[in-house]
């Protein structure tokens, strides 16, 4: 089959995958709106974990289950996409709660009363839906459109001939970066068109004078245990049965790893380019996030992560070929420069998400006790407005550090000799089936950033505390 | 007080700055806690990490030459270390290629990027399996095989090809793009021709034979019962051995009688700036130490020079035998250029 060809059945796939997951995500979002505080952080924690477990071990876990289905290629496909279905979900839901509507109750209300029946009104209905309570829809829509569409990892881990993975094999034998971007063009082109739609669909949202009240959204008692039932089950399948194939033999194999703790320079590798590359695409991201003007700048600068790992790895490679560059192509550079063009398009929509979901009010008010003539007054106003203003910033960076940590193609190409990232060496050792040894480091590779957020978490709940206490 | 313009002005610079010292920190401390002392050298090993990175540790203590390896990941095997040494031709940054097949070594031969030698590691090797001139060497090598699973069938050469006669939907095999099912299929294209080798993929299609991502899968597809037969290689094979798997083995043997011997090789980069460094590692891998490791390894490598067979596996002693009967790789020619021509305009259109 041709890469267009696979490039259409992705199309179609995605679609129906970024449907599927708008459909839970609407679901998710009331939950987490109408959920006490105890569930609503339960209800954080079985969205975020799944969307956070790395693809590698997802594909690597059910490798073995998607052979089975060998004699089955129909079922392996819609075992795949019910994956994919699971695995973003979550990110769709996350929009929605973050970015809500750009119009309040009281317009869609007043709208409803002012429309008379007329033939016309479907149209209208449907193009003051497009302007308002559509867009975070639509802005979700954008995002897990995206990441169906360019998947790679557990396509090529379960056995699943889509364009990534026909776009893989054209390199079979070495292929000309011309040839490559030749073949990279028409679904770059499918991306480009879909971020756009999801950039104007955010740029249009401005932040709401109400948020969604509790009181209002409560008696959702039917889809509130079908948002709990699919928040269990994508735990289980996404994060649970994955983790306990891979990990099943770590207690066996920890002591095995502390003999000779070879991992260690390798997850400081990775910690090093995921935290440098998160850092760097947010504040790419953040020069160009607000402003009609600078869209377009931002578009561009977005175009070459669109090309995936693979090409735009091959490009970077070749770039730091050329005379006055290659002095550093053996250092941290490329890579970090790949990462950070990668994560852009990304970090971009995830910053205007932020700059919509600030609350308005709450921070004025902030920053007008910040303005107090009393010094402890102002210095608790000071506090509030950071830690509004620090919230949304800390989860869009661990996002994106989390992507920078488990990146796989990229990291696998343009690492500089010395500072392996560590999931390309577990990639590697995967390879030879299940060991003791292999699931302890697979086991300490992924504590490694949910150590470092809970110390970060904790820091920063620390430094506001002493801000504000004075 | 500051115009809004000015503010977004300062904001922008902030920005750009803060990029730009997170840049240079990064660069700065990976050349000052990194890549400080003397320069390693580097070695590109195609070979699995598992078993490769004792060797070179091994080396590394003996000798005290610090050696920095880049293994390559089934990510990227399609573009995998080969094209990057190809890539880097202008400035070569690898010293030492440590190669897990010959197609890709000879093309790197080629490409002029190899520089010959000949050490005491190149007399022990029988000269089917190392290029006369130096530029590579061959050792501790894997056989193709059959993977049978012994629930299903018997594993003798007559129930397989008996077996072969009927339908293929039960039998598996690698992607043919690369790694060594390429191999086997460039001698199929030499000792068959063009038109032989078409007309048997494309029978071996329309009989159903189930295609899957690599040879770690066909493994896992005849050790789990999904296929009953797969074509793979001898440590794949061990692997599911290992594991308790109902299977057995075959070697896969040619019309005329040959089998699908592929060494290891090993060959020094053109333009190195260690050169006896690199010639002792050579040496190392090409001795006798490191070949009876490598056979006792899981993997159970074939040692292809002269070693005390008592030291060998009791498998290993019988694979020996059959790689002895191994098809000269280097007779390929042009065979491995064309065949990925047609492979490549057969799978990626």
């Amino acid at each position: 089959m041709s890469l267009a060809s696979e490039c259409g059945w992705a199309l179609i796939r995605a679609f129906a995958v970024a449907v599927a997951a708008l459909i839970v995500g609407h679901l998710v979002r009331d939950l987490i709106v109408t959920a006490s505080r105890r569930e609503r952080a339960a209800a954080w924690f079985l969205l975020l974990t799944p969307y956070l477990t790395p693809a590698p071990v997802v594909g690597y876990a059910y490798g073995s289950f998607a052979l089975s289905l060998l004699h089955h290629p129909a079922w392996n496909q819609v075992f795949y996409g019910a994956l994919l279905w699971l695995k973003l979900a979550p990110l769709a839901a996350l929009v929605l709660y973050f970015a809500p509507s750009a119009l309040s109750s009281e317009a869609i209300h007043c709208h409803r009363l002012l429309t008379t029946r007329s033939p016309a009104r479907r149209i209208r209905d449907f193009l003051f839906r497009v302007r308002g309570s559509a867009r975070p829809s639509g802005a979700a829509f954008a995002l897990v459109f995206l990441s169906a569409f360019t998947e790679f990892e557990i396509a090529s881990l379960v056995g699943i001939k889509t364009w990534t993975v026909v776009l893989f094999d054209a390199h079979a034998g070495g292929l000309q970066l011309t040839q490559s971007l030749r073949l990279v063009f028409l679904p770059a082109v499918v991306e480009a068109a879909i971020l756009l739609a999801g950039m104007a669909v955010l740029v249009g949202i401005r932040p709401p004078a109400h948020r969604l009240s509790r009181e209002r959204s409560r008696d959702l008692p039917q889809s509130g245990r079908s948002a709990w039932g699919f928040l269990a089950v994508d735990f289980g399948v996404v994060t649970v049965a994955p983790l306990t194939i891979v990990l099943r033999g770590t207690v066996q194999g920890i002591s095995v790893l502390f003999q000779d703790f070879v991992l260690g320079k390798d997850i400081v590798a990775s910690l090093i380019f995921a935290v440098a590359g998160a850092a760097c695409a947010y504040l790419v991201a953040s020069t160009w996030s607000y402003g009609r003007k600078r869209m377009g700048w931002a578009f561009v600068a977005c175009f070459p992560g669109l090309l995936g790992p693979l090409v735009l790895g091959l490009l970077i490679l070749a770039v730091f070929q050329l005379p006055g560059l290659r002095a550093a192509y053996d250092t941290p550079l490329p890579l970090l420069l790949a990462l950070t063009l990668l994560f852009l398009p990304f970090a971009l929509l995830l910053r205007m998400l932020l700059t919509i979901h600030r609350p308005v009010e709450a921070l004025h008010a902030a920053r007008l006790l910040g303005e107090s003539t009393s010094a402890s007054v102002r210095g608790r106003g000071q506090a509030i407005s950071r830690f509004i203003q620090t919230r949304g910033r800390f989860w869009v960076l661990f996002l994106l550090f989390s992507w920078g940590y488990f990146d796989l193609t990229a990291s696998s190409l343009l690492a500089p000799t010395r500072l392996t990232p560590v999931f390309v060496r577990l990639y590697n050792l995967m390879h030879y089936g299940q060991m003791a040894v292999l699931s302890a480091m697979v086991c300490a590779a992924l504590c490694v950033p949910l150590i470092l957020l809970g110390a970060a978490a904790g820091f920063r709940a620390l430094l506001l505390r002493a801000e504000f206490n004075g | 007080m500051p115009s809004p313009l000015a503010d977004k002005h300062r904001a922008l610079l902030l920005r750009v700055g803060a990029v730009a010292v997170l840049v240079v920190v990064v660069v700065a401390s990976y050349r000052l806690f990194i890549s400080r002392g003397p320069a390693p050298l580097v070695v590109y090993c195609a070979h699995d990490s598992i078993y490769a990175d004792g060797i070179l540790r091994a080396f590394e203590a003996r000798t005290g030459i610090p050696v920095a390896v880049r293994y390559d990941t089934e990510a990227t095997k399609s573009l995998g270390l080969v094209e990057m040494i190809l890539e880097e031709k202008a400035a070569p940054r690898c010293d030492v290629f440590w190669n897990n097949e010959v197609l890709g070594t000879m093309r790197l031969q080629k490409s002029g990027v190899l520089h010959p030698y000949k050490g005491p590691g190149f007399d022990r090797i029988p000269a089917s399996f190392k290029d006369p001139d130096g530029h590579w060497v061959g050792f501790a090598a894997r056989l193709r095989v059959w993977i049978v699973n012994t629930n299903r069938l018997r594993a003798s050469q007559e129930t397989v090809d008996g077996f072969l006669a009927g339908p293929l939907d039960r039998v598996a095999i690698a992607k043919p793009l690369y790694g060594t099912t390429f191999t086997q299929y460039c001698i199929l294209w030499n000792l068959w021709g063009e038109q032989k080798l078409k007309s048997w993929h494309g029978d071996c299609r329309a009989r159903g034979i189930r295609e899957v991502a690599g040879n770690a899968q066909v493994r896992s597809a005849v050790a789990e019962g999904t296929c009953d037969l797969g074509y793979t290689d001898s440590d794949d094979f061990f692997v599911a051995k290992d594991d308790g798997k109902p299977v057995a083995m075959l070697p896969i043997r040619l019309e005329d009688g040959r089998t699908i011997c592929i060494p290891n090789t090993v060959s020094i980069i053109e333009g190195t700036r260690r050169p006896a460094e690199a010639s002792q590692l050579a040496d190392y891998l090409l001795s006798q130490e490191t070949e009876v490791a490598l056979a006792r390894a899981k993997s159970r490598q074939i040692p292809l020079g002269p070693v005390n067979e008592a030291d060998l596996p009791e498998e290993v002693v019988r694979m020996k035998a059959w790689a002895a009967e191994g098809y000269p790789l280097s007779a390929l020619g042009s065979a491995p250029e064309a065949c990925l021509a047609w492979l490549k305009a057969e799978y990626v259109q």
